[in-house]
């Protein structure tokens, strides 16, 4: 518990004086319940037998009454003390939630290559209400169990201590079996998850795959793998809840067991004068206050525990490194475009070089487009350039600037960037358009989607702009989603461009379509582009062709079809579909 | 107010009533568990309300009167009591869990096999997710009800009513406190608790807004840095958090007032019963034990009415996600196998339009009118552009949907005459995008043919020409994809497809080319498995490369639905129309 409550002291630190005052209330409510067994004891011993002495009942209504003002200020401590924590818990979350999204913004693209969403998102959600409810209840029940134990056995053993440590010598053995099944608990429970995440990723998969399932006709088959995940889960959820089903009768039968000692034992004493029938009836009442640290001690200890798990997941990133540290540059130029690689060695940690000892200059404004198998290096070589990725040896240089001497933030609003697969957002078209510059207005969101070609198509809307795009743009086909993307770059001005592979999902007639709107969004920019295509090939100036992560040549289309092999076959690949028509083709060239 | 009230009550309980109706069949199967469950529950219930009984009875019997014979039997009464109280409770913890989730079990695997069955229709109306859902969420939901419901409406009331008439036959007179313990236990449980539980759902959609939020944050985090856009993203994130948090402020302290109350009503009840206890005390209407009985029986109520109200508002949830599981399994499948289907016979292969038209609603007409003849072992490309029907006419050769006019003859049968699964066990399909199921990748091959050996799979491979490809992946045949496995790219999933469907050795073949454009190397490879896989089988090919094009036998240009030529390559283009000019719209060099 206090490795938790140290992982994020800072975190807590602003929220002390309310932590505190929940701590301080959780004591003074759980010391006042004592009064009642006092109290109870009292009017059972003293007050019962003064009133059926003497008939004068004003004594009785006074403690009657102080049990009920008891309860009221019991009542009133229990509010603040819930409230204050909660207070805690949901405001250091709140604050370790904003940092690890600041961080999770900031980590690099190293880390966002390995880590996969689904697990990042675990963190973010199921940890982050661990973390919650530990302080929310985790932290007051820690505690109140340790409190009420301690502080009954000792008001048990001033009162009667031979009967106080018959009572107690139950406890021991009931704590070690909770503790037991709780770990037992935990590791079911952790299986039930799997169990349902293997249940979910089948059903997923054959839902995905459902028409290539009946085209197959396998069905019986898919029937017999999904019947395994769910007998798989229905053991899995069966182990948890016999554990369950086990522990509170369990409790259960160590309260009754208590109840019983005190009954015959106490009992034994009372009649033979050693102690009165309030100490008896008041041990009962303790018995009931001691059985709530043992009803919460499993679920404590199995929440404590996932909290530790969560806090170490969570602290894991919270303390990586981040591209801020590697933002050091300063100078926040307009860009003009001249790039040039010097001696570029890449790999991605310790594997093999991707990029081996590149050096190339691309001029101010000139087209280069990449092109090479799968695998050449080709992405990874233009994400150097907005520095997802640093060079492990060699350097970059942007209009005679080495990268690094970039601001960060200046160098990236200057490059304009659109991929292969377009991620949309999931706000309005108008707003996706304006991600890159936020404060655009109006008019220039419709200026960057008429150079786009969307414009009539977004004006074609019932809301227009304000056209909500669903998850991942959907219910839009690729070439409009594709549009939007280059609109989204185009308003952002930038001095470079970078297209990455983004015609190649698109049929061919959509590519063609594509092609004016790839053209105009070029003019007075350095462009890099990535493809598969002659057709789109053909835009740039000049071809870098990439193989296995070094250059092969650099030149253009005429000369590369002369020289380069690989070039020169793709042409034909590509060509033997058309030549039929070669002279339309040809004649189009522009 | 109660008027209007009224009709909704009487609706929520026809739901209930239908609701329970459709659960029947899955609680029938268990009716003998479930009727000793709730034995066990009923030994439970009434060994709880006993044991204080008993023990006020050692109290004034045995200690006051200095019975030591009486208090040894009274407790030797009470172990027998406490160890039925054990086991009736563990066993109808145990019977209950075990009940509920076999019902689960079967609802899952129902559900799931119902789905099996359903044509493309409903799949082309229900998302991947929305179904998810109904097998995750809905069930989930249907999970918590019956986990901790299934015992609770009997149970819990039977002991509230135990204790409360405990408590009257103890006493009578004592038995007054309830006046004022129970509308306010009443008013706590069901009032203030049903506003927590809403509150904390109003709470959960906002954490799930922040949730959507942060995921596609995540997922669009390439975006996002390449437009320098994350100091904005964390301002949003920040307000969404921050909206969220203002949220929790109003809600937990519900759950402070709640608790609050009980903690006031248990203690004023304690008084009470002291108070009152004492005053009949003073007349000797009841004894020190009758009191300490009742002392324990007012805070005994708390529970069972906390568990009946925590019941009443899942059962509201309950009703919602049940409706949407049984409007799954009363969905029906609109391909319907004839009684006397044609079962046990040989493809040959003809493929035959008659007059064919199809529509999904009958405003939009997708095929007007096809009709050709593919005769076995021909290659028939369909070219035309999107939304000209291409796919519709490939679907209905598979059968995954019925013609609405006309017919599909397969060697001169109509398809509709055929058992399903025989037919479409001598056909195979390859989709454009191919689906990889997590696996190997020979498992994913052999998904055709579940019980394939390696050879066959290694066999078809060779025959393709990708054998070398997949050596030469990490772990040969056994190299894991999917989500966790290895990235291939989409020519290489194409060609995985292309071996799933050649293992079937089909009759007919279908295939929807891909048109992303493949790398040079991977472009080669599948044009050779094309032509491999296609030899001596009819295929229909939604066809993007022109080389597949040229090489049918048959070329349909498809035009709105309409068969605008047909012929073969050359034959086309000595015609200007429509084929001219796709082709040339498709003319990948032309730029």
């Amino acid at each position: 518990m206090l490795k938790i409550l140290k992982t994020f002291e800072e975190y807590s630190r602003p929220y002390r004086g309310a932590f505190i005052l929940a701590n301080t209330c959780m004591v003074i409510m759980d010391l006042t319940s004592y009064l009642l067994p006092v109290l109870i004891k009292y009017a059972t011993d003293t007050v019962f037998d003064h009133v059926t002495k003497t008939g004068d009942l004003k004594i009785l209504y006074i403690v009657g009454s102080a049990i009920i003002i008891s309860g009221v200020v019991r009542g009133l401590l229990s509010h603040f003390m819930i409230r204050s924590y909660w207070y805690v818990g949901e405001s250091v979350v709140k604050d370790i939630r904003n940092s690890l999204y600041e961080k999770l913004q900031h980590l690099g693209a190293s880390f966002y290559a390995k880590a996969r969403t689904g697990d990042l998102m675990s963190r973010l959600t199921t940890d982050i209400q661990l973390i919650r409810n530990f302080y929310a209840f985790g932290v007051e029940h820690r505690l109140r169990i340790v409190l009420i134990s301690v502080t009954i056995l000792l008001i048990m053993l001033y009162q009667n201590w031979r009967l106080a440590l018959i009572v107690y010598i139950f406890l021991p053995i009931v704590y070690f079996v909770i503790v037991y099944f709780s770990s037992k608990l935990q590791k079911a429970v952790m299986r039930k998850h799997e169990s349902a995440g293997a249940l979910n990723s089948t059903l997923q998969e054959n839902l995905t795959g459902i028409r290539i399932v009946k085209a197959f006709a396998v069905e019986d088959e898919q029937k017999k793998i999904f019947e395994k995940s769910n007998l798989r889960l229905f053991n899995a959820d069966l182990v948890v809840t016999t554990l369950q089903a086990h522990l509170n009768p369990l409790l259960q039968l160590t309260g009754g067991a208590g109840t019983l000692v005190i009954l015959i034992y106490g009992g034994y004493q009372v009649i033979h004068g050693s102690m009165t029938l309030g100490t008896l009836i008041g041990f009962m009442t303790y018995l009931m206050i001691i059985r709530f640290p043992l009803f919460i001690l499993a679920f404590n200890t199995s929440l404590v525990n996932l909290a530790e798990g969560a806090s170490k997941r969570i602290n894991e990133i919270l303390i990586m490194e981040d591209q801020r540290e590697n933002d050091k540059g300063t100078v926040t130029n307009r860009i003009k475009g001249k790039l040039e690689f010097q001696n570029v060695t890449f790999a991605y940690g310790d594997k093999k070089p991707v990029l081996r000892d590149l050096s190339f200059s691309i001029r101010e404004g000139e087209r280069v487009a990449l092109f090479g198998l799968n695998g050449s290096g080709k992405s990874s070589l233009i994400s150097l350039i907005p520095r997802f990725y640093c060079p492990d040896s060699g350097k970059i240089l942007l209009d005679e600037t080495p990268l690094p001497e970039w601001s960060l933030e200046a160098l990236r609003l200057q490059i304009g960037t659109v991929l292969q697969e377009t991620f949309l957002f999931s706000m309005t078209i108008g707003e996706n358009i304006a991600f890159g510059r936020p404060d655009a207005s109006l008019q220039q969101i419709k200026e960057a989607a008429a150079s786009a070609q969307i414009d009539i198509f977004i004006e074609s809307l019932p809301d227009g702009y304000d056209t909500y795009v669903g998850e991942s743009g959907s219910g839009l086909s690729g070439g409009q989603r594709q549009r939007i993307a280059i609109a989204r770059a185009l308003l952002q001005n930038p001095r470079i461009l970078i297209l990455d592979d983004c015609t190649s999902s698109l049929d061919p007639q959509t590519e063609r379509n594509i092609q004016n709107e790839l053209r105009s969004l070029m003019s007075g920019r350095t462009t890099l582009i990535i493809a598969q295509r002659i057709s789109t090939l053909r835009l740039a100036d000049r071809i870098i062709v990439l193989d296995r992560g070094m250059i092969q040549d650099f030149d253009s289309h005429e000369n590369l079809l002369k020289k380069n092999e690989l070039y020169k076959a793709t042409y034909e690949t590509q060509m033997v579909c058309s030549e039929s028509i070669i002279e339309d083709s040809l004649s189009m060239r522009s | 107010m109660k008027e209007k009230n009224k009709p909704a009550n009487i609706k929520t309980d026809k739901t209930a009533l239908r609701l329970l109706s459709r659960l029947f069949p899955y609680i029938k199967t268990n009716a003998a568990g479930i009727a000793i469950m709730y034995l066990f529950s009923l030994i439970n219930v009434a060994a709880t309300i006993a044991l204080p009984f008993l023990i006020q009875k050692g109290i004034d019997y045995g200690i006051a009167l200095k019975d030591i014979d009486y208090l040894v039997k009274i407790s030797a009464i009470t172990a027998i009591v406490l160890f039925f109280q054990f086991f009736s409770f563990r066993y109808q913890g145990r019977l209950m869990m075990k009940i509920g989730n076999r019902i689960l079990y079967y609802i899952r695997r129902d559900l799931f096999n119902h789905i099996q069955g359903l044509s493309f229709r409903f799949f082309d109306k229900n998302r991947t997710g929305n179904i998810m859902t109904r097998l995750t969420v809905d069930v989930q939901v249907l999970e918590e009800l019956l986990m901790t419901g299934l015992d609770t409406v009997l149970v819990d009331v039977i002991m509230i009513a135990g204790i409360i008439g405990a408590m009257l036959l103890l006493d009578l007179k004592l038995s007054l406190v309830l006046l004022f313990i129970l509308p306010l236990l009443v008013m706590i449980v069901f009032g203030l608790q049903s506003r927590i539980v809403r509150a904390a759902r109003g709470i959960q959609g906002r954490l799930s807004s922040v949730n959507a939020f942060l995921n596609e944050s995540l997922s669009g985090v390439m975006v996002t840095r390449s437009f320098a856009r994350e100091k904005r993203n964390i301002k949003l994130f920040e307000s969404y958090n921050g909206n969220y948090y203002k949220n929790t402020r109003k809600f937990y302290p519900l759950h402070a007032y709640f608790w609050q109350s009980v903690i006031m009503l248990n203690t004023a009840s304690a008084g009470l019963v002291i108070i009152g206890g004492g005053l009949l005390i003073k007349s000797g209407q009841v004894t020190i034990g009758v009191v300490a009985a009742f002392l324990t029986y007012v805070t005994q109520l708390f529970q069972p009415m906390q568990k009946i109200s925590n019941m009443l508002n899942q059962l509201s949830r309950a009703y919602a996600s049940c409706e949407r599981i049984f409007a799954i399994m009363d969905e029906k499948s609109d391909i319907v196998e004839k009684a006397n289907s044609i079962s046990d016979f040989q493809l040959t292969g003809d493929v035959t339009f008659k007059d064919v038209r199809f529509h999904y609603n009958p405003e939009e007409p997708i095929l007007k009118g096809i009709s050709f003849d593919a005769q076995a072992g021909e290659t028939v490309a369909i070219v035309g552009h999107t939304g000209s029907g291409k796919s519709t006419i490939v679907h209905l050769v598979s059968r995954f949907y019925d013609v609405t006019d006309g017919a599909v003859l397969i060697d001169s049968i109509d398809i509709r005459d055929y058992s399903i699964a025989a037919y479409r066990r001598q056909t195979a399909v390859v989709m454009q995008e191919p689906q990889i199921f997590s696996g190997s990748v020979y498992e994913n091959i052999s998904f055709s043919v579940p019980d394939s050996t390696i050879d066959d799979v290694t066999a078809v491979c060779k025959q393709l020409g990708i054998h070398e490809m997949i050596i030469g992946f990490p772990d040969g045949y056994d190299t894991l994809m999917g989500e966790r496995g290895a990235n291939i790219s989409i020519g290489q999933k194409q060609l995985l497809a292309f071996a799933r469907a050649m293992l079937r050795d089909p009759r007919i073949l279908i295939l929807d080319e891909a048109s992303a454009y493949l790398d040079t190397r991977t472009e080669t490879m599948v044009q050779k498995a094309l032509a491999s896989i296609m030899k001596g089988r009819t295929t229909f090919v939604i066809a993007h490369r022109l080389s597949t094009i040229r090489n049918a036998n048959k070329i349909i240009v498809l035009d709105k639905g309409v068969i605008t030529d047909i012929g073969s390559h050359e034959e086309l283009l000595k015609k200007e129309g429509i084929y001219k000019n796709f082709l040339r719209q498709n003319n990948p060099i032309a730029g």
